[in-house]
């Protein structure tokens, strides 16, 4: 498997990432764990590429919030 | 009365609150079934006789010294087994927990106390909510009533069962990527994802704080209602709860069964992503329910959405980070105590970057923000699939952790788990069937804390297509 089919990450350094969190894995779940990898930081590829400063996590609740003030519609 | 399991919820809190029915005998008659079919569904894990028939016995003093009040007094139920109830055995699925016994009790199940509600015991599911098929390395798979060759759903597998079986009126599970929706669904049931904080989760088993809510499964809408009305509103137990007020769920209800009752709602159906990979025969079913909305007064109206295969992806990186991240300590002290999938599952956000994570909540307001002022100006609600495919067999999808397992899972998932990211309230309600005798649903998905809406077109479709869904011989 290419460095770039793990999601960019070497396999070596895949595989110090994942010891250094203590759980003891194998080989073939370095591999499935590259692939998944792989998979997200595609998904991140559709990320707006500049979000605003102020563009926080809390604005997602805040904004479930306001939209359900202001739409006491049907 | 002949048998009282065929009732509906609230029919059965009516019935017994103004002495029709006696909640013993209700209890009683859901034992029996219980004993009967859980040999062939296994859809509890534990069954609490002894504290349901105590119960019961003190519902019905209550009726008799004139002090029923509760929305479900006498109402049988049951609840996945991650709700934490002070000195109760709660599993989470798993083995892990298998004897894990929590000195405080869930919010929720104090409100369906409060209400009234007979608990009969705790549901399957999958091990630790990680699981959209109902398969359990630990207690065994959970069986889908309408063929037990088929899977249930998941991950509030025995949620589904039991209440489509008839083995309780209604039951709470949780819906992280569509575990409430997908049971719902492939059992015949209804299910709603409230909007994210509508329901406390104090005192339920976390997997994932961003994405996880607490969901009801009912026999049809107005159940799923009253529910939801009971469980709803703000807890000062769970700091990310919502102080939106709950409305009255149930009002108006009734009226949508009037012709017209959908006249200037808007149903809108998207241009793109959920029609991608649709089965004719689940497209000939969704079709026929637009047409049945239609017939009630409602509009529909094609919509603009954008790519939701983004939202879907994304949710998966939350939910890796953040399920990883509870679970460390058990992935290094008890690695063998978890079954191969949910242990690769796991595994996968143990590598995630920090800052990946960061950026995928960061995203969420704006994707948020773009469904609400490109789509949700155009349309009142979406009406979209939760399955794309008939139901599958079990043996279909016993892929363990095996490299299938990602593409398995995700085509299950595809349709549930963006409105997750994008923290939205959601209905499941069938719509019929397919060739192979399993039931299909349909999902509206409204603006935030709109669920009145969701149900009351529940309520008119019900009654546009002839009832509630038939319950299946067993």
């Amino acid at each position: 498997m290419s460095a770039e089919s793990r999601g960019g990450l070497d396999k070596s350094a895949l595989e110090e990432i994942l010891a250094s969190s203590g759980v003891k894995v194998t080989s073939d779940e370095v591999d499935a764990v590259a692939r998944s990898l792989a998979r997200m930081r595609l998904a991140a590829g559709t990320l707006p590429r500049s979000p605003s400063f102020d563009e926080t996590v809390e604005r997602f609740y805040r904004l479930l919030e306001i939209d359900a003030a202001g739409g006491a519609g049907r | 009365m002949n048998d009282p399991t065929t009732l509906t919820l609230r029919e059965a809190a009516a019935a017994i609150s103004e002495g029709r029915l006696r909640a013993e005998a209700l209890v009683e008659a859901c034992l029996d079934r219980i004993e009967r079919l859980q040999p062939k569904l296994n859809c509890f894990i534990r069954v609490t006789a002894a504290a349901a028939r105590e119960k019961a016995r003190a519902a019905d003093l209550a009726v008799k010294a004139g002090h029923a009040h509760g929305l479900l007094h006498g109402a049988p139920l049951a609840h996945k087994d991650m709700f934490y109830r002070a000195g109760e055995v709660c599993s989470c699925g798993s083995k892990i927990r298998a004897d894990f016994v929590p000195d405080y009790t869930a919010t929720v199940l104090k409100r369906l106390d409060a209400a009234g509600g007979i608990e009969l015991g705790r549901l399957n599911m999958a091990e630790f909510a990680l699981g959209p098929t109902g398969h359990n390395d630990h207690f065994g798979r959970c069986r889908n009533p309408w063929n037990p060759e088929y899977i249930s759903g998941g991950s509030s597998s025995g949620a589904g069962a039991a209440v489509a079986a008839g083995l309780v009126f209604g039951a709470l599970g949780s819906d992280t990527g569509g575990s409430v929706r997908l049971p719902a669904a492939a059992c015949g049931i209804v299910g709603i994802k409230p909007t994210l904080g509508r329901v406390s989760r104090y005192g339920t088993m976390p997997l994932s704080h961003s994405l996880d809510c607490i969901g009801v499964l009912a026999r049809n809408v107005g159940d799923c209602a009253r529910v939801l009305s009971v469980i709803g509103g703000a807890d000062d137990d769970d700091g990310m709860s919502s102080r939106h007020p709950v409305p009255d769920y149930e009002r108006g209800l009734d009226d949508a069964a009037n012709p017209g009752s959908l006249a200037g709602v808007r149903v809108g159906v998207p241009d793109r992503y959920y029609d991608e990979g649709l089965d004719q025969e689940v497209a000939e079913l969704l079709a026929a329910s637009r047409a049945v909305l239609e017939a009630q007064g409602a509009k529909i109206v094609d919509v603009p959405i954008g790519d939701h295969s983004a939202p879907n992806d994304l949710a998966s990186v939350i939910l890796a980070a953040e399920a990883a991240t509870l679970h460390l300590p058990w992935l290094r002290d008890r690695p063998k105590d978890y079954s191969d999938q949910t242990r690769a599952r796991l595994l996968a956000g143990l590598g995630m970057p920090a800052t990946l994570y960061a950026q995928v909540l960061q995203a969420r307001a704006r994707l948020l923000e773009q469904l609400l002022r490109e789509t949700f100006v155009r349309c009142d609600l979406l009406h979209i699939p939760v399955l794309s495919r008939p139901v599958p067999t079990a043996a279909e999808t016993d892929v363990g952790g095996s490299a299938a397992m990602p593409e398995v899972l995700g085509r299950i998932v595809a349709n549930t788990r963006p409105i997750n990211y994008l923290g939205l309230p959601s209905l499941a309600v069938p719509i019929g069937f397919t060739r192979n005798g399993l039931p299909q649903a349909m999902q509206l998905v409204g603006r935030p804390f709109r669920e009145h809406l969701l149900f009351r077109i529940g309520a008119a479709y019900e009654a546009g297509s002839g009832g509630p869904a038939k319950r299946p011989q067993l």
